[in-house]
């Protein structure tokens, strides 16, 4: 709360008249923020329904809503609410009477009377929407309140705190009605809440204290208010003091009357005084407002900037010049619930830890809130502290507890927390840096300056003092000089000269909290004893009444005259107001009176006064009844002082007196210097014992708290008694199943291993010790480091799978002894579920497991045997029911086990027969005789429907004496059978064969000879068999067995081996062999049959077939040579006429011609002018026909060759050609040429010219068009030419192109030179005709 | 009077030549030669004013012998005469640096190629337009 909190005035003010000023800033209720989380939902629809439509507040909704989904919230509120209900979306204006709902994964913010959203900073971390929203609307509007419902962890508790320092009004639902207490009790255990209870009633209270804001406001200044209501207030703040012994007198009257408003306005009182009588009856409400009143509300370094001022400029001088001998002190004063002193603290540790500083830091927190200590003391803060606290640090020096944060024991020892009055109780002294904000500004101005009065003597020379960012000492006092005054930094002035005086702050009697409405002491009438006290005084000796430190308090009417004033500063000290005289005397006296406690009576000395002598003795008696007051009386001997009158002997007496006199007075003066001393040490002493006094209050401190802990620890220690005695109970019980265990372990001689998660042996049994030689210092050993006997490679992966995914494994391994083990890994489990490890046991089944690899072994052999065996083999019980088969059964059947495992073993046979198969089945079975192994021999049929046949052995498997099932060997002998049928015809054939069929072993020795071989060689089967194959081979070629030998030995077979062999007459034949190698079972060659075929008559009929053959090709290639030569002769010789001709014509036939052309001229000039007109006539004819001749002649010889195409080449002259066609025939031919056209040899070049003339007149024949292309192209060693034109085409499969003559003779003629002709054409659609050529070796360099 | 160069190989021809030549018209017919090779060699002891070629020559043909006289002797004009009438002909020699074509058909027409070559003209016979 600041003291600039701006003014308010409301128009329906008050029920007072006399009230009406500026008011001052009570809880206006705008706008409410309502925090709630798990559980939430259903105390938010009460509180709702419960608020009416009109209440003139606007509400606030913050919850934690899941981010991922959308939250349904506004309109579940909305259903039980009579008020309008939103979901904030986008920033929105708050009106009244409306319930606004933060949407999910957002937070929200209120900013000029508007919500805004903002994103989650940390949307993982800690959830604080509802923090951060109170902060926001405490800034906004200090003037709301904060509701906090049902929820899990601490959030809002932070928020609140915002707010109540704001002035709002904090409300908080019942935590046993919560759902779940987490957050309201975290909102509880702040301090701050002003009221707690279910939420209707909360709903109700807001409702009402909103009305009670409207009709009624305190005013601003207590100067304002009436001198009734002044006076009330005063009565209101001394029934506090009564009832809780603090006086707030002092404190500032506007944050005290806001305060009270505040209470007014919870407790629906409408006026001072009716508080004030509610104040009076209500036992309790003076606590509330003390509390109220002492609220002060810090955080975690709070106002960051000044605490990084702080840091940097302060913190280090503090340890500036202290060795590890010193303390760094530190006083934190109003430490409220302790965060702002712990900040410090944390500050100072990283410093000394920093610095590496080996001395003591001690912190010393005050505060007049016994409350607000004891907070304080169990350093327990919200979750929220994170955001003002940095992560470091949080993990230095807090230790997280469920949603909450403890402070850590470095932290924790380092602060002593005190209840402490810092008006009234002595400081703490020699303190390096002062912490005091946001105390002073609640306290009035003179008050302010005694506290720093208090402060100054508190601190060191330098030392530091740093105040709230709204205080100052500045104008207050000069003892302090400013370091930043931004901050609120300040320094204690050097002067060490300085009087260390106390300030007297201690301006009232202790506070003893008075029994409740005890009346204030009247002023009384005198007593009687009084009374009687006066009229003896009246008679008695004069008498005077002094304390302990001899100050007087009481004179009697006549001791005046014993009294004399001295110079200097008027006193009431009495040793300083008697005669000088009785100074002496009186002080031994009083001295020996208070030290004794009785009376001391003080014979009478020489006194000089009113111009006589007098004898004055004093009695001096402590005032009894336990004061510390003592009576002094004086009595004076009237006669002593008559006999006193001089005499002779009185002048001897009076010399000696005189003498005596001197002697005294320089006593005296030894006995005033000596005072003098006693006085100044006694102001040394007193100094000293304020300063006791100090570190007194500190022992003080120290000692309430470590009452505190005693308390604590006694209450600890009872409770760890009784745990104790339970623990001894356990005991007992554990050792009893640890006995119990022992001999359990050792009684199964199971090895057994405990491991810990990291794989260290944590225990075991005797036996494992043996298998892995431990010993018993190898506990907490890895087990992997071991060398154990057993073969486990995988224990260390196996034991990492259990911890992984707690599902036990077995093994069975083996140790070099050769003993099995049954290896367990099983994960332990503490009794409370966690999983800390693993128990693995070995148990030894060495004896079993012989026994079980033997049946492995005999298993496996049988499966082998039942799996492999080509005899099918079932098993059947008496019924017939087939039990089990083999793969070879089914195989022979064509069934599978589905159909048959469980059926009737007949389903195998037709159906007609089954029935007889089963009654002879069982025949058998029952049969009394056990064949010893019956064979049948069968024929059966397969699923497929093939026929088998098949060899049937029966065996019987008993039990107890007992037929349990039949055992059916079946043997498919079908191949067998077979077998023996083919040998039957093959002998038969080899018999009959023509051929000769021997056979021989590798050695050459005959082994069979049939009835061919009989007639072929001429020796008989029984000559033949057993002599050496040797005997029917001619002596040139016996080495041809040695090869055949070798070669069958290699497996080779020979086919149509032609060669000669003998006769037993010795007659040569030619035969062919066909030889092959026998080989056994097993693929050995033990032999070669070798059949012989008489081949001398076919052998000739081949020799002249193939010579004929030769001849006959040979013919046929030089036919062809020829006819291929003819035709280029043909067509050479044709254009050899062709040229021939042409050169007739044109050199000679053309040359005369033109000859006689010439003569002819010459002729027709001499007959000019002779012969007349006749000659002249016919000569001109002749001229004509000459002229005729010649031309046609020259078009003859061009036509027959032209000479562009001997000269140029093939394109050049179908260039020529295609002038020629546009110029005789009209056709428009084009060209197109290859570039890379190779020169063509001279005979083709000319037959190509023809054949595309050929063609082209075919274009200008039959195509009806007038234009034609003539495509010569290279690829491929092939001439490619193409003639093609648009005209009307025809079928080229009818009969017309079968007529064509041109293209028949194309067709013919380019075969010869092994090129081709492809017609491609259809009626309307054009003639392309591609002709192909190969040039390989047609190509001339030149023509 | 003019002097020609006769390279002509058919000798009836050659005879009818220039004795038409003689009798008809003022031209002098200096030499007649039947190969190249031969009116190369009348060339270099004779001067003459016109040289007549025919195309078709033996060994070497008329249109090369052109382009060798062309070569030799750049002032002396030539003027083909030839029984072709192919147009590529007539390129080719006047390629060469023959200064006429004449087709052997009209006495008279030779006549007048003489003349106009003489003249410093081109000329090439009426046939040869036709075609073109």
């Amino acid at each position: 709360m600041t003291a600039d909190n701006s003014l308010d005035v409301d128009a329906h003010d008050s029920t007072s008249a006399k009230d009406k000023h500026p008011a001052v800033t009570l809880p206006q209720l705008t706008i409410v923020g309502i925090g709630a989380s798990a559980g939430g939902l259903a105390a938010l629809r009460s509180f709702f329904t419960a608020i009416p439509p009109d209440s003139g507040i606007t509400f606030v909704v913050v919850v934690h809503l899941s981010p991922e989904h959308e939250s349904m919230l506004a309109d579940l509120i909305q259903s039980a609410s009579a008020i309008s209900v939103t979901q904030v979306t986008v920033r929105v204006k708050m009106v009244p009477n409306h319930v606004y709902v933060i949407p999910p994964g957002k937070r929200l913010l209120v900013s000029d009377g508007a919500l805004e959203l903002a994103e989650l900073d940390m949307p993982q971390g800690p959830r604080m929407q509802i923090d951060l929203f109170f902060r926001s609307l405490a800034e906004e509007h200090g003037d709301g309140a904060a509701i906090i419902l049902s929820g899990t962890g601490s959030d809002g508790a932070v928020g609140i705190q915002a707010i109540k320092e704001h002035g709002g009004l904090i409300l908080v639902q019942e935590p046993k009605e919560a759902e779940y207490d987490g957050m309201p009790r975290s909102a509880i255990a702040t301090g701050l809440v002003d009221a707690v209870g279910p939420v209707v009633d909360l709903a109700q209270r807001l409702v009402a204290a909103k009305q009670i804001r409207v009709t009624y406001a305190l005013p601003e200044d207590a100067e304002l208010l009436s001198a009734e209501s002044q006076d009330t207030l005063s009565h209101i703040l001394t029934e506090v003091r009564t009832r809780t012994g603090h006086d707030f007198s002092d404190y500032k009257r506007p944050t005290i009357l806001r305060r009270i408003g505040r209470r007014m306005q919870l407790t629906r009182q409408r006026t001072l005084t009716g508080y004030l009588h509610y104040l009076r009856q209500d036992d309790n409400e003076a606590q509330h407002l003390f509390h109220d009143l002492l609220i002060k509300v810090t955080q975690f370094f709070r106002d960051s900037e000044a605490w990084t001022t702080l840091e940097k400029t302060v913190i280090p001088e503090l340890f500036a010049n202290k060795t590890s001998h010193d303390t760094v002190r530190v006083w934190t004063a109003g430490c409220a619930s302790g965060e702002e002193a712990y900040s410090l603290a944390i500050l100072l540790l990283e410093q000394a830890t920093f610095l590496n500083f080996g001395g003591r830091v001690q912190l010393f927190a005050s505060d007049l809130s016994h409350e607000a200590i004891a907070h304080a003391r169990t350093g327990i803060y919200p979750a929220a502290i994170a955001a003002d606290v940095s992560e470091e640090q949080l993990a230095r020096f807090f230790t997280e507890e469920d949603s909450h944060y403890r402070v850590c024991n470095e932290l924790r020892e380092v602060v002593l927390f005190a209840q402490h009055n810092l008006l009234e109780d002595p400081p703490f002294s020699r303190v390096d840096l002062i912490t005091c904000r946001n105390l002073l500004i609640y306290l009035q101005r003179e008050v302010q300056a005694k506290i720093c009065d208090t402060f100054h003597y508190a601190l060191r020379p330098n030392g530091y003092l740093f105040l709230g960012s709204a205080e100052s000492v500045e104008g207050i006092t000069d003892l302090f000089q400013v370091i930043d005054r931004h901050h609120r930094i300040y320094q204690r002035h050097t002067g060490e000269h300085e009087p260390r005086v106390l300030p007297a702050v201690s301006i009232r009697p202790e506070g003893k909290p008075l029994p409740a409405r005890t009346q204030l002491p009247q002023r009384m009438r005198p007593a009687a004893a009084e009374i009687h006290q006066l009229r003896l005084e009246e008679i008695g000796p004069p008498s005077l009444l002094v304390d302990t430190n001899y100050y007087v308090l009481h004179l009697s009417e006549s001791v005046g005259r014993y009294l004399v004033p001295r110079g200097g500063s008027p006193t009431v000290e009495v040793l300083q107001l008697v005669r000088p005289e009785l100074q002496t005397g009186l002080r031994s006296a009083l001295n020996r009176a208070i030290e004794q406690g009785k009376a001391v009576f003080v014979p009478p000395m020489l006194v000089h006064f009113d111009n006589a002598p007098h004898l004055v003795a004093l009695w001096v008696r402590p005032v009894p009844g336990g004061a510390k007051q003592l009576l002094v009386l004086f009595m004076e001997d009237e006669e002593a002082s008559v006999e006193g009158v001089p005499t002779d002997t009185d002048r001897q007496h009076a010399a000696i007196v005189q003498q005596l006199e001197v002697e005294l007075l320089q006593s005296q003066r030894a006995l005033q210097e000596f005072d003098e001393n006693y006085e100044t040490t006694l102001e040394e002493l007193r100094a000293a014992n304020e300063e006791l006094k100090s570190i007194n209050e500190e022992y003080r401190s120290t000692l309430e708290e470590l009452e505190t802990g005693k308390e604590e620890l006694q209450s600890v220690n009872e409770e760890l008694q009784l745990v104790n005695q339970e623990l001894n109970a356990k005991m007992d019980e554990l050792s009893q199943t640890h006995g119990d265990l022992q001999n359990f372990v050792l009684a199964t001689n199971i090895a057994t291993l405990f491991l810990d998660r990291q794989l260290r042996i944590m225990r075991f049994t005797p036996g494992a010790a043996e298998l892995f030689n431990l010993l018993p210092t190898d506990q907490n050993r890895t087990i992997t480091d071991l060398r154990p006997k057993v073969q486990y490679e995988l224990l260390e992966s196996d034991v990492r799978k259990v911890i992984a995914n707690l599902t036990p494994v077995v093994r069975e391994v083996l140790d070099v002894e050769g003993r099995w083990f049954l290896v367990q890994v099983r994960p332990y489990h503490t009794l409370n579920d966690r999983v800390v490890g693993v128990v693995i046991t070995f148990t030894d089944v060495t004896a079993s497991k012989e026994i079980e690899l033997e049946r492995q072994a005999s298993e496996a052999r049988f499966h082998q045997v039942w799996e492999t065996t080509s005899d099918a083999m079932v098993l059947s019980d008496a019924e017939g029911i087939v039990l089990a088969a083999n793969p070879a059964y089914f195989e022979l059947y064509g069934y599978n086990a589905e159909q048959l495992v469980g059926q009737s073993f007949a389903i195998i046979f037709p159906a007609e027969a089954q029935k007889d198969a089963i009654e002879q089945y069982k025949h058998i079975f029952a049969s009394e005789v056990n064949p010893l192994a019956p064979v049948f021999e069968s024929r059966v049929e397969r699923a497929d429907g093939s026929q088998r046949i098949v060899e049937t052995r029966m065996s019987f498997l008993s039990a107890k004496g007992q037929r349990t099932a039949m055992l059916s060997t079946i043997r498919d002998i079908t191949e067998r059978k077979q077998a023996e049928q083919a040998r039957v015809m093959l002998a038969t054939i080899v018999q009959s064969s023509g051929d000769a069929i021997v056979s021989k072993t590798l050695d050459g020795v005959i082994t069979s000879w049939n009835a061919a071989a009989e007639r072929m060689f001429g020796y008989t089967a029984e000559e033949a068999i057993g002599q050496s194959i040797l005997m029917i081979i001619p002596p040139e070629l016996q080495h041809e067995e040695q090869e055949i030998l070798a070669r069958l030995r290699r497996g080779e077979r020979m086919d149509h081996y032609d060669t000669v062999r003998m006769t037993r007459d010795g007659q040569l034949i030619d035969v062919s062999l066909n030889i092959s190698p026998m080989r056994d079972a097993f693929g050995h060659i033990f032999g070669a049959s070798k059949i012989a075929r008489d081949i001398t008559a076919r052998k000739r009929a081949e020799e002249a077939l193939r010579h004929l053959n030769e001849t006959l090709e040979s013919r046929v290639h030089e036919r062809t040579e020829q006819v291929r030569q003819l035709v280029t002769q043909l067509t050479m010789s044709e254009q050899e006429e062709r040229r021939r001709i042409s050169a007739i014509l044109h050199d000679d036939l053309q040359q005369r011609l033109f000859s006689l052309n010439f003569q002819l001229a010459m002729l027709r000039r001499s007959l000019a002018g002779e012969n007349g007109d006749d000659a002249q006539q016919l000569i001109h004819e002749i001229e004509e026909a000459l002229d005729e001749s010649v031309q046609m002649t020259r078009s003859l010889s061009v036509d027959l060759s032209p000479p562009v195409l001997h000269n140029e080449g093939l394109a050049a002259a179908l260039l020529w050609l295609a002038s020629q066609m546009k110029q005789q025939q009209g056709l428009a031919v084009t060209v197109q040429t290859d570039e890379g056209l190779p020169l063509i040899g001279d005979d083709l070049r000319v037959l190509l010219f023809q054949f595309i003339r050929e063609l082209l007149f075919n274009v200008v024949k039959h195509a009806g068009v007038s234009t034609a292309l003539v495509a010569l192209a290279y690829e491929d060693a092939q001439l490619r030419i193409e003639v093609s034109d648009q005209g009307q085409g025809f079928d080229a499969n009818g009969e017309g192109y079968q007529n064509s003559q041109g293209l028949l003779r194309i067709t013919r003629r380019i075969q010869l030179i092994d090129g081709h002709m492809h017609v491609d054409s259809s009626p309307g659609g054009g003639t392309r005709v591609t002709l192909q050529v190969p040039l390989q070796g047609r190509m001339h360099p030149g023509s | 009077m003019p002097v020609l160069l006769i390279v002509e190989d058919n000798a009836i021809l050659a005879n009818t030549l220039v004795r038409f030549l003689r009798e008809q018209t003022d031209l002098t017919v200096a030499a007649v030669a039947p190969t190249a090779q031969a009116a190369l060699e009348k060339l270099a002891n004779l001067t003459v004013d016109l040289v007549l070629v025919d195309v078709a020559l033996p060994s070497m043909n008329g249109i090369d012998l052109v382009a060798m006289l062309h070569e030799q002797y750049p002032e002396l004009p030539c003027l083909m005469l030839s029984g072709h009438t192919g147009i590529e002909y007539v390129g080719r020699s006047l390629a060469a640096g023959a200064r006429g074509y004449v087709v052997k058909s009209n006495p008279q027409d030779i006549v007048k190629a003489v003349e106009h070559v003489l003249a410093g003209k081109i000329y090439l016979s009426e046939e040869l337009h036709r075609k073109s």
